[in-house]
């Protein structure tokens, strides 16, 4: 593998997340795409093709719910489709190589959600001064580092080896890796926060408490659930409220 | 006040960029930063003075949360609603956050399962399964199909979503208008509730001994009530927001607070 096919991978990685984030979600990074891409480029395309297939079967239930950060399968992929191609070793070996990867790449993903949070406060600024351009490049800003968390990772991996990524992640020491992900799992409540502090009127803020001592104690509602009781809640409060303002016209 | 109206052009440029809708995506805010890209535009076409095109961007730079496939509704209602609200009728701030909420949440979780649970799966195996058969096009077949009920789904979504809204507010007189936002702003609250019981994991990995036994502190919570950590965090945020703490001092102080918690194994 030359440095320019190292190069290659690793900026077509970094694109097919970056699509994820500004151009819609088109599903590109899933191994069954980039398997064949990246076989392309390393001049094997039939091996790229039969590794991200096989990959997607393993990965195909692996989803993001509510923000939170999966197996990186993308970066994954990537790898695992080199890892085969250039060792010989056919699928087994892209597992090997893969399914670690998966894992600690997760890391670079968190970083930059986390690097992102920062930048919604000075575009929180941008805002307050009414500047719309210094917003638009908080949005590029962010997009940048994530296209970096996909890239760097790919390319340390192609160039240096999987097991140097892997070896990287392990050097950070497990509190600290629980600490920052404790901070991930926090900050949505300063959104939330957020949310209630636009929404909550004197006199209707019980309703929150509603909604979540629901959805807490019977957590088989989901957000479906909760939405339906809701909808019907207040279709019955409106049409209430609706015949009682006509019948005193 | 004159009549603001959004042309077709300034519905097909929204539904272009509600397709950046998870830039810049981070823990705070979600996809709180891709919904007020594509809405710049939006406010800067409708708004003409300064202060209400920042209190638009403020208002759209907030928590947003939903399937990046199914956005198109709720980016077609609030433009219509912010229509409105530049057109001088009584759409008030409050009822815009209000749909946005009651929303988003619903609407993710009809696209997590139908979308993600059940199409991609299924388009993806059969795909995979022409692969490892060796046909070279299952990649294109699987992106082409993948994204035609993606971009059909965005696209028509958002129009529906804006006629929708438009219809709902010609037709109906202004007091009806009225309540059924403030039934809005009632559902909003709701689910917000529900969203914040769901979607928010604060846990805590304490362990305390009673005689020899150890007992994790966790499912003693749960006992009593499921979540309260959760609703805790999120009510000490809403409590410093109201007391006037700025969202950057009180991100600050999560930031510190639960990485120690986290650095000493409490959470």
């Amino acid at each position: 593998m030359g440095f320019t096919q190292v190069l290659i991978i690793s900026i077509i990685t970094g694109l097919a997340y970056l699509q994820r984030r500004f151009c819609g979600d088109c599903q590109l990074e899933r191994p069954l795409v980039l398997g064949p891409v990246v076989g392309l480029v390393l001049g094997d395309f039939e091996t790229g093709l039969f590794v991200g297939a096989s990959l997607e079967l393993v990965f195909m239930g692996a989803q993001a719910v509510g923000g939170s950060v999966p197996s990186n399968v993308a970066i994954a992929s990537a790898l695992g489709t080199a890892g085969a191609i250039v060792s010989g070793s056919g699928l087994e070996g892209a597992m090997v190589v893969a399914l670690p990867v998966a894992v600690v790449a997760t890391t670079f993903e968190t970083f930059a959600k986390a690097v992102s949070a920062f930048f919604v406060h000075v575009a929180d600024n941008y805002a307050e001064k009414g500047d719309w351009k210094g917003i638009s490049l908080m949005v590029h800003a962010g997009n940048l580092f994530h296209f970096l968390a996909y890239f760097v990772p790919t390319f340390l991996g192609l160039y240096f080896g999987a097991d140097y990524v892997t070896a990287l992640m392990n050097a950070i020491p497990a509190n600290v890796m629980n600490g920052i992900s404790a901070i991930g799992a926090t900050l949505p409540a300063l959104g939330f926060g957020l949310l209630l502090n636009n929404l909550a009127t004197p006199g209707f803020l019980g309703y929150f408490f509603i909604g979540f001592a629901l959805s807490a104690y019977i957590p088989a509602f989901g957000v479906m659930g909760i939405a339906f009781i809701g909808v019907a809640y207040v279709t019955v409060y409106a049409f209430n409220k609706l015949n009682k303002l006509e019948g005193e016209e | 006040m004159a009549e603001k109206k959004l042309t077709k052009k300034d519905l097909n440029q929204l539904f272009l960029r509600s397709n950046a809708i998870q830039s810049a995506f981070n823990f705070e805010r979600m996809q709180g930063m891709g919904f007020i890209w594509a809405m710049i535009p939006v406010i800067n076409k409708l708004y003409d003075t300064k202060e209400e095109r920042i209190e638009g961007y403020k208002r759209h730079i907030g928590y947003f949360n939903s399937h990046p496939w199914l956005v198109g509704p709720i980016y077609g209602i609030v433009a219509s609603m912010e229509e409105k609200r530049a057109s001088g009728e009584d759409v008030t701030e409050e009822n815009i956050q209000a749909i946005k909420g009651a929303l988003m949440g619903p609407l993710a979780g009809i696209g997590d399962s139908l979308l993600w649970g059940a199409l991609r799966p299924i388009v993806a195996g059969v795909c995979a399964s022409l692969a490892l058969a060796g046909n070279g096009l299952a990649p294109l077949i699987f992106a082409v199909v993948l994204n035609a009920i993606h971009f059909g789904l965005q696209y028509y979504g958002l129009n529906f979503g804006y006629k929708f809204a438009d219809d709902f507010m010609e037709k109906m007189e202004g007091f009806k208008i009225a309540v059924w936002m403030e039934a809005a702003t009632i559902l909003g609250l709701f689910v917000v509730g529900g969203l914040s019981a769901t979607w928010l994991n604060v846990k805590t990995k304490l362990v305390y001994t009673v005689g020899d036994a150890s007992v994790a502190l966790q499912p003693q919570i749960d006992a009593v009530l499921p979540k309260l950590l959760p609703l805790l965090v999120v009510l000490a945020v809403f409590g410093l927001l109201r007391k006037g703490k700025s969202t950057t001092w009180v991100m600050g102080a999560i930031c510190i607070v639960t990485f120690v918690l986290g650095f000493c194994g409490i959470m």
